[in-house]
């Protein structure tokens, strides 16, 4: 995904002097990253929805405030749909929290197999999955997102958090960990 | 399996359990508003050079026009008006009373030579001092925004009171004495600028 900067730079040149040919090109490289991170962070499908049409938005009235020297092109799109997605649940308040009763649900299911991750159905365990992801905290959900699910490095996770690498590195340690002790607690890993 | 690992593959199946991307009608509406937007930047920067353009075609067509009235001026001044009369005379070899000394005649009969001092009024009334304009002086009934006719340059032996009363600046020892004299007259007969070419004390 991370695309040379130059490429990047001619990309968003072409878009500024209106080629739509280039436009699509960048949609279609982009869109489905960041739809696919606001989706993970906010778990609501219009939202990201939404967060991605804005970002695209943006990017068509202003695509020269992209600045080259300060990251990748991808970067710069997923630190506007980090800021959009804040504004829109800050807006909406909205929050997906954890169902505890689902989870409760699974712990409870039959699982004396410990050496698979789930003994539950593929669906019910990324659903649970996903569900855990959300229930982060912002900071170390962000960097199981980028890190874990958009394979971005941690250099560009941390252009885009706005960190060092390290404290990526560290959170997502910390997030691991986070999401190994519920699956534990309920049963599900060894 | 350890449990890290079990975790990453579950990460990475959930990863390619979630939508790919946006439906493809939200593409098609974002291509829409780019498409839009673009148009209308095209059409406010045409607006923007059409304007700048119209201000500098204003801008030039001012400059020309100020450039045309002062020609049209410049033309209307009694050298000019002469040179289109095309007088008979041949212009004098004297020059500007207002500061040089009136001709002075080969015999001692025509007096001894003046020079007319230079006076707030004679400055007024003066054309302007180029080369062309030194010989003749534009007296009060001249007016440079009034479109002059044909002239013609008559050449008038007259009293200095004579030429006071025309309005031109005698010197107190040109009053009493005769100046021969070249008068520009317009197509009216109302005399608009003198050339003082000799003058002599009268008997």
């Amino acid at each position: 995904m991370a695309q040379a900067a130059s490429e990047d730079q001619d990309l968003l040149r072409q878009i500024a002097k209106g080629n739509a040919a280039a436009f699509d090109l960048c949609y279609q490289r982009y869109h489905g990253p960041i739809y696919r991170f606001a989706w993970h962070m906010t778990g609501a499908q219009a939202i990201a929805e939404e967060v991605t049409q804005e970002v695209f938005l943006r990017l068509i009235r202003n695509p020269r405030s992209f600045d080259p020297a300060r990251g990748s092109l991808a970067g710069y799109l997923f630190g506007m749909a980090r800021n959009v997605m804040r504004g829109q649940l800050a807006a909406t308040a909205q929050h997906v929290p954890l169902e505890d009763e689902a989870v409760e649900h699974i712990a409870a299911a039959p699982g004396g197999d410990a050496d698979l991750l789930f003994d539950i159905d593929r669906q019910e365990k990324l659903d649970l999955l996903r569900r855990s992801v959300l229930a982060l905290p912002e900071p170390y959900r962000e960097a199981v997102v980028l890190c874990e699910l958009e394979e971005l490095s941690y250099p560009e996770a941390a252009a885009i958090l706005g960190c060092p690498p390290g404290t990526v590195a560290s959170r997502l340690h910390r997030a691991r960990t986070m999401l190994k002790a519920r699956f534990r607690a309920m049963g599900c890993l060894r | 399996m350890n449990a890290p690992d079990q975790l990453s593959e579950a990460l990475r199946e959930l990863a390619a359990a979630s939508p790919q991307g946006l439906p493809a009608e939200v593409g098609k509406r974002l291509h829409g508003a780019f498409v839009q937007h673009h148009a209308r930047r095209r059409r406010q920067r045409n607006v923007l050079l059409t304007g700048v353009v119209l201000c500098v075609l204003v801008l030039v067509t001012g400059l020309w026009k100020s450039r045309s009235e002062q020609a049209i001026t410049a033309a209307k001044s009694p050298v000019n008006v002469h040179e289109r009369a095309g007088s008979a005379s041949p212009p004098a070899k004297t020059t500007n009373p207002r500061d040089v000394e009136v001709a002075q005649p080969p015999h001692a009969a025509y007096g001894k030579t003046t020079r007319p001092k230079k006076s707030a009024t004679a400055h007024r009334h003066a054309p302007t001092q180029t080369a062309e304009t030194a010989d003749f002086v534009a007296l009060p009934t001249f007016d440079p925004a009034m479109q002059l006719g044909p002239s013609r340059t008559v050449r008038m032996d007259l009293p200095g009171t004579a030429l006071q009363l025309m309005g031109y600046p005698v010197d107190e020892e040109l009053i009493e004495r005769r100046v021969l004299t070249d008068v520009l007259v317009s197509h009216d007969g109302m005399p608009y600028a003198v050339r003082l070419i000799q003058a002599r004390d009268i008997h």
